[in-house]
């Protein structure tokens, strides 16, 4: 939030903000007991939607500098700072064998930061989509069109808005190289 | 009284005559004589009556032999007098040259001869006069006929003047018509010479409103480039609002992460992070329909500058047209010019081909009055040549009238 003073237009916006807010946090207590779900954040690789779960995500970034380092393998493109931590910059689609992300043919595309208890990485995506909650049963089993190789990667799918989006596994996707 | 006629018509009778009563009277005077002397002795006789019978008798017999006798002698005296006296009257009838035979040499043969020379020296005369008097018929004639040539020939050359004058008159007409319509031509060429100057002011003006449309429409191209770039300019404010949505977006994804991670504690959170995503969406939509209007604007934009491009191009169009008519008004210029020159060059040969019928005309008209001159003259020649001629015949009359009779 700007220090700046507002006049009253904005504090009006800003009141009516907050009484919406009111309201849905006192419906939101309500539905707390009838809705068990999972947060999950949605992106695009190529013509594929992924998800990843939100509460393994960390943040998500774009504007951002590569440092290529040498002698690395091709999904892992270099490091790159981040409000002063390092952190390193993976391909998700060179690792499952889907090429290169490009971002739609814009240089720096969008980062999404997940993180385990050991590793942490930038993985980028062509787009990045909603944060959707979905119902706790409604991840299912993989899709079998889904290519072997990427099977692997892929912990289950999710029907969520009208279209089948794979769960992306972060376990093997942060597995340590030579692991 | 034939006989007394007769007598007085003839010389010779009355000669005759007179010498008979002479001899009678001579004769009676000798008888008277006879008497006297012997008419007692005669008396005496018986044979007195017998005597005076055969004396009468005698005498009677006498005188008449003596009438004849003295009758053929005076007659063969009187024979070239009487020749002459025929030849006269021959000659007084018509009839000239009967010569006289000359007998004697006494008067009446020199009166022969006379008569003879005379009537040569008349013959001669009558010859000469006759030979005059053809020659000069002849010439009159041929004064005549060559008066007559002239006299045609003067009404050939008349009416040869009067059609030259005439056709002079029709030419210098004609002439006069041409010096008019050279004159309408040159009327004609300025008025086209005005109509194509005021055509000429016409192209210049559809010029310079075409040199104005071009000027507004290149102001015009100016400020829809303007207008193309205020909205390159909308499109990059609207860009970065864009792009600030999209932070925006990521800003509330963030928190909308943060608020999953702190799980209970963070649901309030997560609304107020919907809360800035849907915003952000809203700015984001917003600039969508900013964008499509602005693409629209600049497509009507881009729109304007295709047809203002074919204005440009019409109106070039336009003006090159306007040469055209502009090339096409200065060659009728310069025709009409030279039109009005040849008329006036037209005007100014009739004018001198009016002033050389005109001297034409009055050549001629000397001509007329000379040969009128001429007529007039050949006609007194011709009267004269008529009075020549009837002279000529009255004398070939007067020389006809004698018949020349060749010989004696």
């Amino acid at each position: 939030m700007s220090n700046t003073p507002k006049n009253d237009d904005q504090l009006a916006s800003d009141l009516e903000v907050l009484e919406r807010r009111a309201v849905s946090l006192a419906r939101v207590n309500d539905e707390d007991e009838v809705f068990e779900g999972r947060s999950l954040l949605l992106f695009r690789i190529a013509d594929e939607w992924y998800a990843v779960d939100a509460g393994d995500v960390r943040e998500i970034f774009q504007d951002y500098m590569v440092m290529p380092v040498p002698c690395v393998p091709a999904f892992i493109l270099g490091v790159v700072n981040v409000r002063g931590e390092i952190l390193s910059v993976t391909d998700p689609a060179t690792m499952m064998g889907l090429g290169a992300v490009t971002g739609d043919g814009v240089t720096i595309p969008p980062a999404v930061v997940i993180a385990n208890a050991e590793v942490v990485t930038a993985m980028i995506v062509d787009e990045i989509g909603d944060i959707v909650e979905v119902a706790k049963g409604a991840v299912e089993p993989p899709v079998s069109i889904i290519d072997r190789a990427q099977a692997e990667f892929v912990a289950g799918s999710v029907f969520v808005n009208d279209r089948m989006v794979g769960l992306l596994n972060i376990a093997r996707v942060l597995e340590p190289i030579g692991a | 009284m034939k006989l007394f006629d007769r007598y007085r018509r003839s010389f010779a009778s009355r000669l005759t005559l007179v010498v008979v009563v002479l001899a009678i009277v001579l004769a009676l005077a000798e008888f008277a004589l006879f008497y006297a002397v012997g008419a007692d002795e005669l008396m005496r006789t018986s044979e007195f009556l017998t005597d005076m019978g055969v004396i009468v008798v005698g005498l009677i017999v006498l005188i008449a032999v003596f009438t004849v006798v003295t009758r053929q002698m005076i007659r063969r005296f009187l024979a070239p007098l009487d020749e002459v006296a025929s030849s006269v009257k021959a000659a007084c009838e018509g009839e000239v040259g009967h010569k006289v035979e000359v007998r004697t040499e006494d008067e009446i043969g020199s009166l022969a001869v006379s008569y003879n020379q005379m009537l040569d020296l008349i013959v001669y005369l009558i010859r000469q006069t006759h030979e005059s008097s053809r020659r000069l018929g002849q010439s009159s004639s041929d004064i005549l006929s060559a008066t007559e040539q002239q006299a045609s020939g003067a009404a050939e050359q008349a009416a040869s003047i009067a059609e030259t004058t005439a056709t002079m008159e029709e030419l210098a007409s004609t002439y006069r018509q041409i010096a008019e319509n050279a004159d309408q031509v040159v009327t004609m060429a300025e008025a086209s010479l005005g109509s194509a100057e005021s055509g000429q002011q016409a192209v210049l003006n559809t010029l310079s409103a075409m040199e104005d449309i071009k000027s507004h429409t290149e102001t015009s191209a100016g400020k829809i480039l303007a207008l193309g770039e205020r909205s390159q300019q909308i499109s990059q404010v609207l860009a970065i609002i864009n792009s600030i949505a999209d932070q925006t977006k990521i800003l509330a994804l963030n928190a909308a992460i943060e608020a999953a991670r702190a799980g209970e504690a963070g649901k309030g959170f997560s609304v107020v992070a919907i809360e800035n995503r849907k915003l952000a969406e809203s700015v984001v939509e917003s600039t969508r329909e900013i964008s499509g209007i602005m693409t629209e604007i600049q497509s009507s934009a881009n729109d304007l500058v295709l047809s203002t491009e074919q204005e440009l191009k019409q109106v070039q169009a336009g003006v090159e047209l306007a040469h055209t008519t502009g090339g096409s008004l200065d060659k009728i210029l310069e025709l009409v010019e030279q039109t009005t020159v040849a008329a006036k060059e037209i005007s100014a040969a009739t004018q001198q081909q009016k002033t050389a019928t005109d001297q034409v005309v009055r050549a001629m008209r000397e001509v007329a009055a000379v040969a009128q001159q001429t007529a007039a003259g050949s006609r007194q020649v011709a009267s004269s040549a008529e009075a020549l001629s009837s002279m000529a015949l009255e004398s070939s009359q007067v020389g006809s009238a004698f018949q020349i009779v060749e010989g004696n």
